[in-house]
């Protein structure tokens, strides 16, 4: 079948893939980021979690105001170009501090819901909901290549097959927003790797980031398969047929969904070189049975030629590591070693102590070449680059060596050591006792 | 496949009565040549008194500039016997006997075509101003007031709209009073404006109707609606084009050709229908969109 080769204009987009495949009762649904919400946490689905809801003035007045002290954001459900949202960073003794630095006292933020509700945010006026919820603590990936605001990732899904995505990255330029209007850069991603490919900013292409000085194309994003599979099932939910889905990388949770939206807009097609218009006609008439079979075919059919030449094998990582630690608020970080040579990974018993883990009842037995024994176990989740790991560790006395931390064989599946040691990196590695 | 039947269909239906009507008429032209050429003169020197009191739209014509506007047409299209061609002149001229004024005709008859050109913009050019209505309301009272006033009343009401979308953006209260403060503002510019104007003697505010000012007025709860959701350089791009269509639909309907063109060959308003057959299933890119597509389209030309 012929495909037509021009870009998608807002003629074709309306008429031949919004008007057909988003239904109004979906558009409405989608237009409300409040029951949209709720709709992805029935299924499952990752979103920043729900604190509190307004429908009427009388839910503000009898509000507690027991809110997360390390931030939360209030949003309009029916906000009108991202109108009406305030971020906040902390909340203290009544005060909350917004991510820009300004400050908010209970009563101003009661008005500001009240402003809400009498649809001071939305479009025509219309009365609208409020609601708050958790904020999404930006992963470190993200940090470096957005050192300014929180970095999204929009992929465009069609019938289950996600089409095209990018990455916004926020910019000084868009006042830390990921508003392409205002300037914020739009990097494209090959479906097939997660990999960066080309980045425009106000229809110029762009060849680096401008706040840190890196490259735009070639960075890989974690966890891209896992994106793509929670675009194409959002969009399974929400119901529209044609859906920009937005996804945030949360510290903590991973990628969660911001948003979803009816009406994607065009310029994703500058950011990729590509035309959407190709893509959309190539998958029109398919009928993919299910959200994995989408991401599948998206790979292969949208793969970016320099993905053959990448292979999708472990990421490989030096000897000597960071490992994210998430403790209740904060994230800890500690230099683990990457050992090929241990089963389990095992963690400082001081350390453990400190970071309150909670200790097991039942010990492990361990073998090892400075010989064998019990040893207490505690359960640990932790941050590999970027990936999420779920482990048992066993505690042992490791403060006369330099890394507090192994990571054992089991808990490094998908990776590959490189053995060499870096030059950062002393060769005190040698003084550690091999397990 | 439906589309290019209606589309092909009605403009070869259409094209055919005007030139088989322009046959018609040739013949008998030739024969009695020199004695038509000198008529044609002088009625057209009459016509053009005629088409002078244009602007007058809210004044009924007198008689006599009837019935020189009438035979005009006899001249240039007989109708004397109707046929399957001419019926639609007929039952202009008809129209005329019957004492619809001319201007009314030939505004009603225009409009569609007004309407078409704002829909080209959109979806051709890609610069979209306040709806359908406002521009074509905005280019029809400017033509009942006349240039002068118009304009001055035109400047007063963007000016008010601007300063109440200023004030009232960020003001706490309601969608509708907010709009009813607006028309407050516009009232009270357009008192100011019409009052400066009078004492500089620059319009005769006596002679000005009531209507058109007050189609003004309640064409800002239109733009004031618009202006207070979009933000400031979102605001002022559709105030220019919506200014831009205004003044190009008031051209239009001014243009002294087009209007007779209209009443001698009303039929070619019907061309309308596949003109906004076609724009409506065009999914190409819009004129605009090819300047913000420009990296795509350069790396697909590659």
């Amino acid at each position: 079948m012929p495909v037509s080769k021009t870009v998608l204009g807002m003629n074709a987009r309306n008429f031949l893939y919004i008007r057909p495949f988003n239904k109004p009762s979906a558009k409405h649904l989608a237009d409300d980021k409040l029951e949209t919400k709720n709709l992805l946490l029935a299924n499952n689905i990752p979103t920043p979690e729900l604190l509190a809801t307004f429908y009427t003035r009388k839910d503000v007045r009898n509000f507690e105001w027991n809110l997360p002290e390390n931030g939360f954001v209030i949003k309009p459900a029916r906000g009108y170009g991202g109108s009406g949202i305030i971020a906040f960073k902390s909340w203290r003794n009544g005060i909350g501090t917004t991510v820009s630095g300004q400050e908010y006292t209970i009563q101003q933020l009661e008005s500001h819901i009240f402003n809400i509700l009498d649809g001071a945010f939305s479009l025509q006026y219309a009365p609208d909901k409020a609601f708050i919820e958790e904020r999404v603590i930006q992963s470190p990936f993200f940090k470096k290549i957005a050192p300014v605001g929180l970095a999204d990732i929009r992929i465009v899904v069609f019938r289950l097959v996600p089409v095209m995505a990018m990455m916004r990255i926020p910019t000084l330029q868009s006042f830390g927003k990921a508003n392409l209007h205002l300037g914020a850069l739009a990097v494209g991603i090959d479906l097939a790797t997660g990999i960066t490919t080309s980045a425009t900013s106000k229809s110029r292409m762009i060849y680096f980031i401008p706040q840190s000085k890196k490259k735009t194309a070639g960075m890989k994003l974690p966890n891209w398969e896992d994106m793509l599979l929670l675009a194409s099932r959002t969009q399974q939910i929400i119901g529209l047929g044609f859906a920009g889905v937005d996804i945030v990388i949360d510290a903590k949770k991973g990628p969660v969904i911001l948003e979803v939206n009816s009406r994607p807009g065009l310029k994703i097609q500058n950011a990729n070189l590509a035309s959407l218009r190709t893509r959309l006609e190539r998958i029109e008439d398919m009928d993919i049975p299910s959200p994995k079979r989408g991401v599948t075919l998206a790979q292969t059919l949208f793969a970016e030629k320099f993905s053959e030449k990448v292979t999708t094998s472990p990421q490989i990582l030096p000897v000597v590591y960071p490992v994210f630690i998430r403790i209740k608020d904060s994230v800890k970080e500690i230099k683990a070693k990457l050992d090929t040579g241990a089963y389990r990974s095992s963690m400082d018993k001081n350390l453990a102590e400190e970071l309150g883990l909670p200790i097991e009842k039942e010990q492990i037995f361990i073998k090892s070449a400075s010989g064998q024994a019990y040893r207490p176990t505690a359960k640990l989740s932790f941050q590999l680059a970027g990936k999420k790991i779920t482990s048992q560790v066993t505690l042992v006395n490791r403060s006369h060596l330099k890394y507090p931390m192994i990571v054992g064989r089991v808990d490094l599946k998908g990776f590959l050591i490189r053995p060499e040691i870096d030059h950062e990196q002393d060769n005190d590695l040698i003084d550690e006792v091999e397990e | 496949m439906k589309y290019f039947i209606t589309t092909i269909v009605i403009p070869i239906l259409l094209l055919i009565s005007p030139f088989s009507a322009a046959a018609q008429t040739a013949t008998p032209e030739a024969s009695l040549a020199v004695k038509a050429s000198a008529s044609a003169q002088q009625s057209k020197k009459q016509l053009k008194q005629v088409l002078q009191n244009i602007n007058e739209i809210t004044n009924p014509e007198q008689d006599k500039q009837k019935n020189t506007v009438l035979s005009e047409l006899q001249q240039n299209r007989n109708v004397a016997h109707l046929s399957l061609i001419n019926a639609s002149p007929f039952a202009i001229q008809y129209a005329i006997k019957a004492g619809v004024p001319t201007n009314t005709i030939v505004l009603i008859l225009l409009l569609p075509l007004l309407a078409t050109i704002v829909v080209a913009f959109r979806y051709l050019v890609g610069l979209s101003g306040i709806g359908l209505l406002v521009p074509i309301a905005l280019s029809i009272t400017l033509l009942a007031t006349d240039v002068t006033p118009g304009f001055i009343m035109l400047a007063a009401i963007i000016v008010a709209s601007l300063v109440s979308r200023f004030f009232l953006k960020r003001f706490p209260i309601m969608q509708m009073p907010k709009i009813a403060l607006s028309m407050l503002m516009v009232s009270i510019f357009l008192l100011i404006a019409l009052t400066i104007s009078s004492i500089y003697g620059i319009v005769d505010v006596r002679n000005l109707s009531i209507f058109p000012i007050l189609l003004f007025i309640l064409l800002s709860d239109r733009i004031v609606t618009i202006f207070l959701e979009r933000d400031f350089i979102e605001t002022i791009q559709t105030t220019v084009i919506t200014l831009f269509l205004a003044i190009l639909g008031f051209l239009l309907l001014t243009w002294d050709q087009l209007r007779l063109f209209t009443l001698i060959y009303p039929e070619f308003i019907l061309l309308l229908i596949p003109i906004n057959i076609l724009i409506g299933r065009y999914f190409g890119l819009r004129m605009t969109e090819y300047i913000k597509f420009q990296p795509v389209l350069k790396h697909a030309s590659k």
